[in-house]
């Protein structure tokens, strides 16, 4: 947005410069040109006047005093000097070759002779460029008595031309570098504010309720915008508090009707307990509400894990990781798992409290439940840029790369997970580390099963 | 499954305004020999308490009443009377619990309960005030103590010692270990569910990793050393049973 205030700015001034100053050069190479020429006719008049007398007695004498001034006036002006007699016959010029040449083939000299000045730009073979010439006749009286050429090259005619040009130029590109300092101020002073609303959307977004925007600074619209922003800002814990509200009473509202289930299915099964297909069936129900239960629990428990993200503790990852490894350890032997515990020996990590030890016991149930026999699962804590990863690593079949995606959405399921789960363990595991600013992930382990990682921050950080 | 052993039967006072729940728990304790008398408000539940005094031996009182607050109830009750109150909530959380039992319930039990716990609760409760309130000081040691073989389960004293061929081991349990132990122990080589443990050991609001149960069974088989002491039947639960000596 900035550049491209910047671009229309310039592109504005560069058109109002362009439409004002390309006639204006156009006119300022014609005045140039007139001033030259009249300036040239001025000084042939003079010269002419001085070699009046110097044609019209023919003596030699006066002839050193044109030349001096000839050769003074040229050196002066990087323009070469012709003077002729009537009869077109070189008498003085500000070059050597002049004297004694005869010009009457030149068309300048030949209308000056007949009592015209004459200007004009025309090819000199004899020098090899344009020239650009005035020339005026001698007068003794009524007679011409001779004629007075000066010529210059086309290119001093341009040149004078041209640094007229390029003091317009200059104008220009000042105009120019002030829009372009006008602009960034403004645009600034719009986009300051922008950037600092779009600081506070990034911070709402990623879970701060408490950003706001400053609704002081700016543009109006941008004040408007802000404004806006806020009172959005301000209706979000509402509703954020109401749909965590609506979760938790739901859940509470549920166990009552289930109850209610659970107590007549009992009866049930103590009325048909002779009839052995009857009462399986009853006691599979049975099992279904208490599947039933762990999920209104399981939800309770995210709603919870949702509330916790205020506070944070310092805690101790490895010495945890031990202790539940410790904990795991009895029914891993069972099932003949080795657990692994590969960490140093203290790391800080900054989590919601509680979360640490529900967050390992989730992911170890998981990996326990995948692990074949004789397998090892794997505790390890190792140290990442400003955060430290936990990992859970086992040795079982391994999920494919969109199911470590889905993993973490309430209630997904994998295709063989164990009758009776919740379908909530990974989406609370993820809960939690999210509660502390952290994250979770499935990866592929080594051994191509998975790898729960979960990364936490460090205290500082 | 019958109240008590003498041929009284124990009268129930059952506040609940969920006809639903109503309805099957007083079918249910009516098969268990319990006499039944059912009222679906708080003012009902005093006005009954007040006129038929010395009516109910246990009241159980759900707090979400349509009329009045819970707590009020029970606070009501209690100043009528010292019958043994149990709290029944929908709402596990702490407060709700300390809030109960403060004004003087006796227990509390939260849905969904199964029927078999709530019985328990019946029973002991009525054991406790029953020992309790006629007598605050007498010792009950021997009631509180379970032997099954060589293992012996101390409740007061939060004790599990077992005799090893003469000498007596202390077993060191965490406070769940303990109580998972003890409720198997109260019926030795009957099994117990999956949910029967969760719920009373924790409790039915508890939520946590699928095998939890599984992991603090495995901690206790080691402790004890061998792990045919607690047997696992497949898709139900647990029993505790003495290893057989001459294999094992």
């Amino acid at each position: 947005m900035r550049f491209r205030l910047l671009l229309v700015m310039l592109g504005v001034v560069a058109v109002v410069l362009a439409v004002h100053d390309i006639p204006l050069a156009w006119h300022l190479e014609r005045v140039e040109r007139d001033r030259f020429v009249t300036k040239l006719e001025r000084d042939a008049f003079v010269i002419a006047g001085r070699a009046e007398e110097a044609l019209e007695g023919g003596t030699a004498a006066d002839e050193p005093i044109i030349a001096a001034l000839v050769d003074r006036y040229s050196a002066q002006e990087d323009v070469r000097v012709a003077v002729v007699d009537a009869d077109a016959t070189g008498v003085v010029g500000s070059d050597e070759d002049v004297l004694q040449e005869d010009f009457s083939n030149r068309p300048e000299f030949a209308s000056a002779l007949r009592g015209e000045p004459t200007t004009g730009e025309r090819y000199s073979s004899t020098l090899g460029e344009e020239l650009f010439f005035v020339a005026v006749p001698v007068l003794s009286g009524e007679e011409v008595v001779g004629a007075v050429r000066i010529s210059a090259p086309e290119r001093v005619v341009s040149d004078r031309a041209a640094s007229r040009v390029r003091g317009l130029l200059a104008v220009a590109l000042i105009s120019l570098a002030i829009a372009v300092a006008v602009a960034w101020v403004f645009a600034r002073s719009v986009i300051r504010p922008l950037a600092r609303l779009r600081t506070a959307t990034d911070e709402l977004a990623s879970g701060d309720l408490d950003a706001r925007a400053d609704e002081t600074a700016g543009p109006r619209e941008v004040r408007a915008l802000a404004s806006s922003f806020n009172s959005m800002a301000n209706r979000l814990p509402l509703l954020v508090e109401q749909q965590r509200a609506f979760a938790g009473t739901t859940s509470h509202q549920l166990r009552t009707p289930l109850t209610a289930l659970r107590l007549r299915l009992e009866r049930l099964a103590a009325e048909v307990d002779a009839d052995p297909h009857l009462r399986d069936s009853v006691q599979e129900s049975l099992a279904e509400t208490d599947r039933l239960r762990r999920m209104i629990e399981g939800l309770l428990a995210l709603s919870r894990a949702d509330d916790a993200a205020a506070a944070v503790v310092t805690v101790d990852l490895a010495a945890v990781l031990r202790d539940r490894a410790d904990y795991w350890k009895p029914l891993a032997e069972e099932r003949d798992v080795t657990i692994d515990v590969d960490v140093p020996p203290a790391v800080e990590v900054s989590v919601v409290p509680g979360a640490l030890e529900q967050i390992v016991d989730n992911l170890v149930d998981n990996a326990l439940e995948v692990s074949p026999e004789g397998s090892r699962l794997r505790l390890a804590a190792t140290a990442v840029p400003r955060g430290v990863e936990l990992h859970v690593a086992d040795e079982g079949p391994g999920l494919s790369e969109q199911d470590r995606q889905r993993a973490f959405d309430r209630f997904w399921r994998g295709d063989n997970a164990a009758p009776g789960g919740s379908g909530l363990g990974l989406a609370i595991v993820h809960q939690l580390a999210a509660a502390g600013n952290g994250r979770a992930e499935l990866r592929r382990s080594p051994s191509g099963g998975l790898d729960a990682v979960v990364t936490l921050r460090t205290p500082s950080a | 499954m019958r109240a008590t052993d003498e041929d009284v039967r124990v009268q129930v006072l059952l506040v609940e305004d969920d006809d639903s729940i109503a309805r099957s728990l007083d079918e249910s304790l009516r098969a268990a020999g319990y006499e039944v008398r059912h009222v679906s408000t708080g003012r009902d539940a005093v006005e009954t308490m007040s006129t038929g005094a010395g009516w109910a031996e246990v009241v159980l009182l759900d707090l979400g009443l349509p009329d009045m607050d819970g707590y009020d109830v029970c606070r009501a009750i209690r100043a009528e009377s010292d019958v043994p109150i149990i709290v029944v909530t929908a709402r596990g959380e702490e407060l709700d619990r300390v809030l109960g039992l403060e004004l003087g319930a006796d227990d509390y039990i939260v849905k969904p309960f199964g029927f078999r716990e709530l019985i328990a609760r019946i029973r002991a409760v009525m054991r406790r005030t029953e020992g309790g309130r006629t007598a605050v000081t007498e010792p009950d040691g021997a009631d509180d103590a379970v032997e099954v073989g060589p293992l012996r389960i101390d409740r007061r004293t939060h004790r599990v010692t077992l005799d090893d061929g003469g000498s007596e081991v202390e077993i060191a349990l965490t406070p769940k270990e303990f109580e998972l132990l003890s409720f198997l122990a109260e019926d030795a080589g009957a099994v117990r569910t999956r949910s029967d443990i969760v719920e009373h050991v924790w409790d039915a609001n508890w939520y946590g990793p699928t095998k939890t149960v599984d992991a603090h069974v495995a901690g206790i088989r080691r402790k004890l050393g061998d792990a045919r002491w607690i047997g696992a039947v497949r898709g139900v639960g647990f029993r505790l049973e003495v290893p057989d000596a001459g294999s094992g």
